[in-house]
């Protein structure tokens, strides 16, 4: 299955698709730009919001 | 009380942010043949009823949302209707403060370099004076080791201090100050579940702060007698049910506690350990604690 970053419209390719979650982080291997899914059929990808707040870990 | 936003029942993992460690717990359900449900949080609203009456469409929740104020409201709204929220919300708010957690383990005993805490930056500056130099002035939540501060002498600690003055939270000007302990270029990492540790990683860093995400490698470390003990105690005194539990080697070898996580992380540790299931033991641990709660 193959999208495209949504920040560098690199295509990405997603090789084990089934095993895709709502909410799964990916990074973008050209611009590394951090990716969220957020929808499966179609997939499809946004630029993943930055964490809002420290949480102690 | 009905949260909406919500769908499925029984079990839900509560995350807005799936990372490794969420697919292997949601995997881990899943190979249990256990049906669990994936919960953004981000979409959760929960209203009064008026009657007062609440209805929950979960059981228990394994709360693994990373931010804190979601995490700490979803867990206490959640436990106000007798759901079972792992962790639970007094262990989010002890773990999100060092200070609450330093109080916490001093309490219970469990060793801690030297620790203290100023309320404006000020006093952090006065009590420097006291507590002399090397030392890490800390935020009391903080994230990754962003923002933690290996300050030399006073000029350094000054020119922080400033820094966290001119920052807006009214709590980035509450100041955690802690010893510096000269350890041997690496801390330990355990992951406790219940009462029991079950994986432990030594993280090794060439910068003095030994966190994964500045680059730090995990390398497998021995459940030792003495770590298992001080481990335990650490999780024990926070109160949760998963915990990731840091820990400083002084030069003689006696060993400190640093901080519990109570969203433990445990990529890096799982790498190290190839016969170890991190998230399986989690997910075991969640289907106990439902069993024994009826």
């Amino acid at each position: 299955m193959t999208t495209t970053c949504p920040e560098c419209e690199t295509p990405i390719t997603i090789e084990a698709p089934e095993g895709l979650r709502l909410s799964e982080l990916l990074e973008c291997a050209d611009c590394r730009c951090e990716l969220e899914v957020i929808a499966l059929e179609p997939l499809a990808l946004a630029v993943a919001p930055d964490p809002e707040e420290d949480w102690g870990e | 009380m009905t949260p909406t936003g919500a769908a499925g029942a029984g079990i839900a993992l509560l995350a807005s942010r799936i990372r490794g460690e969420e697919k292997r717990i949601m995997a881990a359900f899943e190979r249990r043949g256990v049906p669990a449900s994936q919960v953004d949080p981000r979409r959760l609203r929960f209203a009064l009823d008026a009657g007062g009456a609440s209805r929950q469409p979960w059981s228990v929740v394994l709360n693994r949302e990373i931010s804190a104020s979601r995490a700490r409201h979803a867990a206490r709204t959640l436990e106000s209707t007798a759901t079972l929220v792992l962790n639970s919300a007094a262990a989010i708010e002890l773990c999100c403060d060092k200070w609450l957690t330093s109080l916490a383990l001093r309490r219970d005993g469990v060793p801690t370099p030297r620790t203290a805490l100023a309320l404006t930056p000020e006093a952090a500056l006065s009590e420097l004076d006291g507590f002399g130099y090397p030392a890490v002035i800390k935020p009391l939540t903080a994230s990754w080791g962003r923002r933690v501060s290996l300050v030399r002498e006073a000029d350094a600690a000054r020119a922080v201090l400033e820094h966290c003055a001119a920052l807006p939270s009214p709590q980035s000007h509450l100041i955690y100050l802690q010893e510096y302990i000269d350890k041997p270029g690496r801390d330990i990492r355990v992951v406790v579940i219940g009462d029991r540790p079950v994986a432990a990683a030594y993280r090794i860093a060439q910068d003095w702060r030994c966190n994964v995400a500045l680059g730090a490698q995990s390398r497998p470390c021995p459940l030792t007698p003495d770590l298992t003990k001080l481990a335990t105690a650490a999780a024990r005194a926070a109160g949760t049910d998963f915990a990731g539990v840091d820990i400083i080697e002084d030069r003689d070898g006696s060993m400190l506690v640093l901080e519990v996580n109570h969203n433990v992380e445990f990529t890096g540790i799982q790498g190290a350990h190839d016969r170890i299931d991190i998230a399986g033991e989690l997910v075991e641990h969640v289907l106990a604690r439902a069993a024994a709660a009826g």
